[in-house]
């Protein structure tokens, strides 16, 4: 077939609508005079217009033999608007006669199109829609990469910003966001705001406006500069403020510092949204250079590629790693910009959304299928009266016109009943919002969707249309008008397009059942991976610590205070603080190698997160302690440095050797803190249960003044705590609010809501498109098994038992089945690569769920084939033989 | 008596006088093409060749697949002694209808028509 230079397509059109006893000669014909004569004379683009042309030709002259028709009959002014009108018209009046025919037909077509509706919808939202700021192909997110840490995507310290925003040459301005979490008090109970501080210039970058007051001033971020601003988020400003208009001049109480509110922001994302409160981040030369913060954006000169200007910070990070030692590359710092339009949705997000619209494509192509199948059966059941038209003098190409404005008129109802469907679908998924698909709040019908459907209703009409409307005529003439209704056989070759239309949906919906088998298992392996932790009976929340919390030991004392009081609670079994909560994305990390290999280990020195911990976090998190001791609640960060590290870091650094009591060098070369090693616990996935188990070092928290999250886990439902605790902090201080109050199961599950969120709504298109499929096996095999009843009252009547008939009948209505999951096999074995960055722990040519879903499909194809056969068995052989 | 034959008809059965040995739905196809400057398509040609041979005008045979066809066979057409005199009768009754009329034709296409 491939040094077959003809159309493939054309050649199946050819396949599906030429009689059968003249197609090989015809198209052996147009495809040799295609190869010898058309292709090496007239070029590609004119050789295929011919040999369409003769496509389109040959199964017009084929389909009916009519002679033509007089042209008294024909309508006069025979205008196309006027005859479109007609047709609709006709169609209309057709459909309201038939409302069975018409339900069904509109329902297959809206689900499918509400399918797609809704699903573009979203990626409409999430992925086309315009950003919020002015010329935004010249804005770029800005990270340092660097390839001898496998980092590909690191935020930038504030020296380092600072250097490039001042030596570049390529961009307009840089502004940088730092986002940091305060306490709100002055007005009522404590409260915890999500704040970011920016660079005074980071709005005039995004070229944003503000709707009250105005951004920063330049100088609003200079050191020494204590005027202390504030710009609110709109939603903040809505709902916390009431949007009053004269917010402007109002004070907050933010950290216990007071602030003065100059504007607020529009509504939009990213960015906008990123935080209830602006304030401006005032420049700090003594920043480390080893501190990677700062959410970087630019805006580049006009002309300029993003390459260019890559190259350009390049250039600069060259001359910084030669300034400062203490950034400590190895290899060379890389930049990475990524253009705006990779903003709002990341690359994980953005392939899954692309999946599902492939995915509701393969259910609107099984309900085409499935309609296309309906119409058939219907222009068999009017033959008589196509006949009828015909002998009065209608064209083919009038009759073929007709069924395909037919076609058209249901792809557009179906638009409208599929706009509804699509409506509620809308709700669904936003109430099903699994959290990290950004603006999923904002997923609505508009213009565009509606532009969409309207689209996707009349291809569907046409898909669906175009097969009937080369194939019915066809049927013999004079035996449509001798043998009246009862002539309504269908003609061997409808029966057998029918069947190929069954196949074909079968395949289809193999592929899409696949897809869904695939992501389900995955699914199932990653809540069976080993996390390293347990989840069950455990509460989470966060205390934010003000400034005051800084000095000394005040932090740690309060955090060992408030342990030991959730601890006296009867219900409670231990309790714990931790900086940096497991399965969130935040991370601290640090080089560290061990001291007597240090030398050796300069070239590839292993990158670990650290955490600081009190001394029952192991206990209460359920990670077992495997060598040496954990920390008690004396142990001070740094007095003296010691550590307990992870397994995986114990093998890298002391392979095969025991590592309690041993020397490792923390920060690696920018500190090499010495210190002691006094014990090996068991690895975690911390970062979530996709990726492998984290190097940790864990680090008392004595000392230290991180915001803290506890971890309590309690003998019965931790969430009955949560009433005591608050009233327990207030004693200990009434103005540290508690957040973010989880069960630990619930975090874990959160970790995975995007997957969840796949994997049923793939499930759903996937059950939809076997729900078609079957019907189409079902309307099919009933329609065959009717035709046949006086042959099957002949076989019992000539002695065949019960059983061998309904056997022989499902035998051969199962051959487009079985057939159809062949194809689908190949065929989702073809595009179920595409899905591979979904999987998790299972290949995309998973056999399990291959025989799995082939084996559904075929368990329900054999009832969909057996109940029409039983049905006709149990017709009396004598009625049945009557009734020829 | 025997249906007259249609022009198609007409220019199909003289295709197959002229190729002979050789006429088959590409070389009739180029034939017309090439001599009566119509275009017409492969379908058209076997469903009047069909036509043509329930009268007993034409036989056809199925010749051996090429690979230059993607494996389909050929099927050639042979005008039959019956369909080669329907053939003449046809022409002869055009023939004798246009005899003398050619002058008067080309005077015809020459001028404008008058009215309607």
């Amino acid at each position: 077939m491939s040094d077959n230079p003809s159309p493939l397509i054309g050649r199946l059109l050819l396949r599906l609508a030429l009689p059968r006893q003249d197609r090989e000669f015809i198209i052996g014909d147009i495809d040799e005079e295609f190869a010898e004569h058309i292709l090496p004379n007239r070029g590609w683009l004119a050789a295929r217009i011919w040999y369409w042309s003769h496509v389109f030709r040959s199964v017009g002259n084929r389909t009916l033999r009519l002679p033509r028709s007089p042209r008294m009959l024909r309508p006069r002014g025979d205008r196309f608007m006027t005859t479109t009108w007609m047709d609709i018209r006709h169609s209309l009046r057709g459909l309201a006669k038939n409302p069975g025919f018409t339900l069904i037909a509109l329902l297959t077509l809206a689900l499918g199109i509400g399918a797609n509706t809704a699903i573009f919808s979203v990626v409409y939202a999430v992925l086309l829609r315009p950003l919020p700021f002015g010329d935004a192909e010249r804005l770029v997110r800005v990270f340092e990469t660097r390839p001898d840490r496998g980092w590909e995507g690191v935020s930038l310290s504030r020296p380092n910003f600072r250097d490039y925003r001042a030596q570049n040459r390529t961009l307009e301005d840089m502004g940088a966001m730092l986002g940091t979490d305060m306490n709100m008090t002055g007005s009522g109970y404590p409260e915890r705001v999500r704040g970011a501080l920016v660079s005074a210039g980071f709005f005039r970058v995004l070229r944003v406006d503000p709707i009250v007051g105005r951004t920063f001033l330049r100088e609003e971020d200079e050191p020494g500069n204590e005027t202390r601003v504030a710009l609110l988020n709109y939603e903040f400003w809505r709902t916390r403020f009431s949007g009053e208009p004269a917010i402007a001049g109002t004070t907050l109480t933010l950290d216990d510092e007071n602030y003065t509110v100059v504007g607020v922001l529009p509504p939009g994302e990213p960015w906008l949204d990123g935080a209830q409160v602006f304030i401006p981040m005032v420049r700090n030369p003594a920043a480390n250079r080893g501190n990677f913060i700062l959410g970087t954006i630019a805006r580049l000169k006009p002309g300029v590629s993003i390459a260019a200007a890559a190259a350009d910070l390049e250039a600069v990070a060259e001359r910084l790693s030669q300034q400062y030692p203490e950034l400590q590359t190895q290899g060379r710092i890389g930049i990475r910009m990524d253009p705006a339009s990779d903003w709002v949705a990341s690359d994980s997000v953005r392939r899954a959304l692309w999946v599902l619209l492939g995915a509701v494509g393969f259910l609107l192509l099984i309900a085409c299928v499935n309609l296309a199948n309906l119409l058939l059966a219907r222009a068999t059941a009017r033959q008589r009266e196509t006949a009828v038209r015909a002998a009065l003098g209608a064209s083919r190409g009038r009759i073929s016109q007709q069924l395909l404005a037919e076609a058209l008129t249901l792809g557009v109802l179906g638009s409208g009943v599929g706009l509804f469907l699509a409506f509620g679908a809308i709700r669904l998924v936003r109430s099903l919002d699994p959290g990290g698909i950004p603006r999923l709040a904002d997923v609505s019908l508009n213009g565009w969707v509606l532009v969409f459907t309207l689209a996707v209703g009349l291809l569907s009409g046409v898909i669906a249309g175009l097969v009937p409307a080369f194939q019915v005529p066809y049927a013999g003439l004079l035996s449509a008008l001798r043998e009246g209704d009862r002539g309504a056989t269908g003609s061997r070759i409808q029966q057998r397009l029918r069947s190929w239309l069954v196949g074909l949906e079968v395949a289809l919906s193999l592929i899409l059942l696949v897809g869904a088998g695939l992501l389900i298992r995955s699914f199932g392996e990653l809540s069976r991976v080993d996390r390293g932790f347990r989840t069950e009976n455990r509460l989470f929340f966060s205390v934010t610590l003000p400034p005051t919390y800084d000095e000394g030991t005040r932090a740690s004392e309060l955090i060992n205070q408030f342990i030991a009081r959730i601890e006296a609670i009867p219900l409670v079994v231990n309790a714990a603080a931790v900086h940096i909560p497991p399965l969130s994305q935040g991370s601290t990390g640090m080089g560290i190698v061990s001291a007597e290999r240090a030398a050796e280990m300069a070239e590839s020195v292993p990158w670990a997160s650290w955490r600081l911990i009190t001394d029952d976090y192991f206990r209460t998190l359920g990670i077992p302690l495997l060598k040496g001791r954990t920390f008690t609640a004396a142990d001070i960060v740094g007095e003296p440095w010691q550590v307990v590290i992870s397994d995986r870091l114990a093998n890298l650094l002391w392979p095969d050797q025991d590592p309690v009591g041993r020397q490792a060098l923390l920060w690696a070369g920018q500190d090499d803190l010495p210190a002691e090693v006094i014990g090996v616990v068991g690895d975690m996935r911390e970062r979530g249960l996709e990726d492998d188990p984290t190097l940790a070092v864990y680090i008392p928290y004595g000392g230290a003044s991180w915001h803290p999250n506890f971890v309590v886990y309690a003998a019965g439902d931790p969430l009955a705590l949560v009433p005591t605790l608050r009233p327990m902090l207030a004693e200990l201080d009434p103005n540290l609010p508690i957040t973010n109050i989880r069960s630990f199961d619930d975090m874990v599950s959160a970790s995975v809501a995007d997957r969840r969120f796949n994997m049923m709504l793939l499930t759903v298109f996937a059950g939809l498109a076997l729900v078609l499929a079957l019907a189409g096996i079902y309307g099919v095999q009933s329609y065959l098994v009717t035709r046949r009843t006086s042959e099957i009252g002949i076989r019992v009547a000539l002695g065949a038992s019960g059983g061998s008939v309904i056997r022989h009948i499902v035998a051969q209505g199962m051959i487009p089945t079985v057939m159809g999951i062949g194809i689908g096999a190949l065929g989702a074995f073809g595009v179920s690569r595409f899905l591979a960055s979904l999987l998790f722990g299972i290949a995309a040519t998973d056999i399990v769920t291959y025989v799995g879903v082939a084996t559904l499909l075929g368990l329900a194809g054999l009832v969909s084939c057996y109940v029409p056969a039983r049905r006709a068995m149990k017709v009396d052989p004598v009625i049945a033989l009557r009734e020829e | 008596m025997t249906t007259r034959l249609g022009e198609f008809e007409q220019l199909l059965l003289f295709a197959l006088v002229r190729l002979g040995d050789n006429a088959y739905g590409v070389t009739i196809r180029r034939e017309i093409e090439s001599r009566a400057g119509r275009s017409v398509s492969s379908g058209a040609i076997h469903t009047a060749m069909e036509r043509l041979e329930s009268r007993g005008y034409v036989t056809s045979a199925v010749g051996e697949p090429t690979p230059r066809r993607g494996g389909k066979r050929k099927k050639f057409y042979r005008i039959q002694r019956a369909g080669a005199e329907a053939l003449s009768r046809s022409y002869d009754a055009l023939h004798e209808m246009a005899k003398g009329l050619r002058p008067k034709l080309a005077d015809l296409t020459a001028q404008k028509p008058a009215t309607r």
